[in-house]
């Protein structure tokens, strides 16, 4: 197959920290929030800030950069914009929601299975939640499974 | 989605909201002075002599505060390994036959040891469910203050 008929699939990137991408289908990605208010739960982990209110719903916000350094500090990320994500349990079942904070630009990718990598070795905590990986730029990406990433225990998992 | 029903005690702390079952709670009373600090960060005593008790103030985060709030004079106490401990709340309100509809927390946000258990919408904000053992058995931990 050469490069010019290799199929390419849509997705979502953001950067979660200075040269530091993660992506997700772009069927995953609903929305786009500007500060939102956020309400801590206690005993949460580090990396879940708490609930934000999207549509009606109370619904978990994740700091990627939090998940990847496994920050042990209790101090509170301004989020800035927040991308909702959506995904479906099983089929049939009804959708459920959570979001990422997005400190940059989200952006409109191609990825093609041409651009597969491997793992980096300073992402492999994200290597139980990650669909594959892709180049891109000279980074390697993660594109993110949204259900793993919104699951109980992702950081003691990971 | 659960339904409870009751009488319980509505506190906060902070901007952190809980609900707690009224049962076994004894009566809330008044600080008079401000507690004084003990050899262990976030814990205070108020009283004199053999009447002195324990008194804790959460944070936010439901973890101990480690210098004690001056407007955290309401308290309650809770009972918590065969001890009255204080606890020390920015509002408090008594609740009587009370009904609310339970939301389960998600996954991502729980984690072992969690103090909450699901919760429940006041004015379009999270009241977290809890009870005394879990909040206390929480806050002693062994994180220690983080405020």
């Amino acid at each position: 197959m050469t490069e010019v008929d290799t199929p390419f699939a849509p997705a979502r990137a953001l950067s979660y920290a200075p040269g530091r991408d993660a992506a997700f289908a772009e069927h995953c990605a609903v929305a786009l929030m500007e500060t939102p208010p956020i309400h801590e739960v206690p005993g949460a982990p580090i990396h879940c800030l708490g609930l934000i209110e999207w549509t009606g719903h109370l619904i978990p916000l994740i700091d990627l950069r939090k998940l990847v350094d496994r920050e042990s500090g209790a101090s509170q990320t301004m989020p800035g914009h927040v991308l909702v994500l959506a995904w479906q349990a099983a089929p049939g079942e009804a959708l459920q929601y959570g979001a990422v904070c997005a400190p940059s630009l989200v952006t409109a990718i191609r990825v093609s299975d041409a651009q597969c990598c491997a793992a980096p070795e300073d992402l492999r905590s994200l290597e139980t939640i990650a669909a594959a990986f892709f180049e891109r730029d000279g980074q390697r990406v993660p594109i993110l499974d949204t259900r793993s990433l919104f699951a109980a225990g992702v950081s003691e998992g990971s | 989605m659960d339904s409870i029903a009751g009488n319980f005690l509505l506190v906060r702390a902070d901007a952190l909201s809980l609900l707690l079952p009224l049962d076994g709670i004894g009566a809330a009373g008044y600080l008079e002075e401000e507690p004084k600090a003990t050899e262990l960060p976030g814990l205070f005593t108020t009283g004199h002599a053999d009447q002195s008790r324990f008194v804790i103030a959460p944070s936010g985060r439901l973890r101990p505060l480690a210098h004690y709030p001056a407007a955290r004079f309401v308290v309650t106490p809770l009972a918590f390994e065969g001890k009255n401990i204080l606890v020390a709340w920015s509002e408090m309100k008594v609740l009587i036959a009370a009904r609310f509809d339970v939301h389960e927390l998600p996954p991502a946000a729980t984690s072992h040891g969690s103090p909450v258990r699901g919760y429940v919408r006041m004015g379009g904000r999270p009241v977290f469910r809890t009870d005394p053992q879990r909040l206390l058995g929480f806050m002693f931990s062994g994180a220690g203050p983080d405020d």
